[in-house]
């Protein structure tokens, strides 16, 4: 006779309910895209590497645009560091070399929207918009 | 269904044609040969033509081209030979991922026949070793191969291995002195002549020699035994008109002038 498993695991594993800086990432790539009816394609490209013993190095999402229309050329936006805890998320950005903090997502959005908003990256977007031809009609 | 086209260009500046193909019969994922439309202008012409946002996923190659209306990371490069052959992992949420093998295979013109039989050989195992490194086969080959169905660089073992009839692929592979080979289904010799609707071919040529076929079909979709309940025999159409205008002159042979000498195929997936 089989021997009944004996389950030791929390009935509550703990499942976040934090929307992971990943998504939400991806889901802002997803819309660059759209408002530039596929001029510009945000990337977002990902890099976990663990160390011994499960020391963990940051998780580093970094942020691209690319341009397809010019030979898929890529711009580095941002990076985005976090831990296994999905926050506080370090934010450098580029080119400036700024590094920024958010300790929670809201913080994240917050800071995400700011970036989007600087000068400096409606300049790049802008410059790469008008290389690619793009008209807005 | 997701829907594809795939059409050699002739280097011919035809992005309002395909952006009315794409309207016309709401193509998800299209495949160009011999483009060299910029990339900003076939963008602009989908953009306008069907409301809807169309990707460039990334490549390394100029000519040989997909635009897609999926999000540019559910086509990934797997293996690129530039302007011959690129082969995708098309990764849809919630589907099973297909192998996507555009190819543009070197014209008549300029090599022999055996040179290209031997050139399928080679695309062939790289396909064969692709399936393996992803752990399915469900793959599909289309593209301008400028050889008939029935070459034997399109059916040798070694080669693309492609079967007229879906009970013989249905086998999966044969084994020839003691090495085994994959099929593909190709759907295209039931397309030749005038047993549809479609034109007899999907590219004209009057050879001054004995023997000539005038109508070939180069331009082709085969796919593997694991896709052959997803792939409907008659979604398959080798298309005269962009849905507007037409793709032939008043011959029925492409008007090459106004389009490409090549006319366009389409076909499905259920997936």
């Amino acid at each position: 006779m089989a021997e009944s498993t004996r389950d030791l695991w929390p009935p509550d594993l703990g499942v976040s309910s934090l929307v992971p800086p990943l998504a939400i990432l991806r889901e802002q790539a997803a819309l660059l895209s759209q408002k530039t009816k596929g001029f510009l394609e945000g990337e977002v490209v990902t890099r976990a590497e663990r160390g011994p013993r499960n020391k963990a190095e940051p998780f580093l999402h970094e942020f691209r645009i690319r341009a397809p229309a010019l030979g898929d050329y890529r711009y580095e936006l941002f990076d985005v560091r976090h831990d296994f805890e999905l926050y506080p998320v370090v934010v450098r950005v580029y080119p400036a070399d700024i590094e920024l903090e958010a300790d929670c997502e809201d913080k994240f959005l917050e800071l995400l929207k700011q970036i989007f908003s600087y000068d400096s990256t409606r300049r790049v977007i802008g410059a790469l918009l008008a290389n690619s031809g793009f008209q807005e009609k | 269904m997701i829907k594809f086209l795939f059409w050699n260009l002739n280097r011919k500046p035809l992005e309002r044609r395909i952006a009315s193909l794409a309207r016309h019969h709401d193509i998800d994922v299209l495949m160009f040969a011999e483009c060299v439309i910029p990339v900003g202008h076939v963008l602009s012409a989908l953009s306008e033509a069907t409301g809807r946002v169309y990707h460039r996923p990334s490549s390394d190659s100029d000519s040989l081209a997909i635009y897609t209306r999926f999000p540019p990371d559910c086509v990934v490069a797997l293996h690129e030979k530039p302007n011959r052959l690129t082969v995708r992992r098309l990764v849809l949420p919630g589907r099973p991922e297909v192998l996507l093998a555009l190819a543009h295979l070197p014209s008549k013109r300029h090599w022999s026949p055996d040179s290209q039989g031997f050139e399928c050989v080679e695309i062939a195992r790289t396909i064969r070793e692709l399936e393996q490194a992803q752990g399915h086969s469900r793959t599909v080959l289309v593209g301008d191969l400028n050889m008939n169905p029935f070459e034997e660089g399109v059916v040798a073992d070694g080669g693309f291995h492609g079967v007229m009839a879906r009970p013989v692929a249905s086998r999966g592979s044969r084994v020839v002195q003691d090495r085994e080979y994959p099929f593909f289904y190709n759907p295209m010799w039931a397309h030749f002549g005038h047993g549809s609707d479609d034109p007899p071919g999907s590219y004209y040529y009057p050879g001054a020699e004995h023997v000539t076929y005038f109508w070939n079909i180069y331009d082709q979709v085969l796919v593997r035994p694991a896709l052959l309940a997803n792939f409907p025999d008659d979604q398959l159409r080798i298309l005269d008109s962009d849905g507007s205008v037409p793709l032939v002159a008043s011959s029925g042979q492409p008007d090459s002038s106004g389009a490409s000498d090549h006319l366009p195929i389409t076909f499905s997936l259920s997936l």
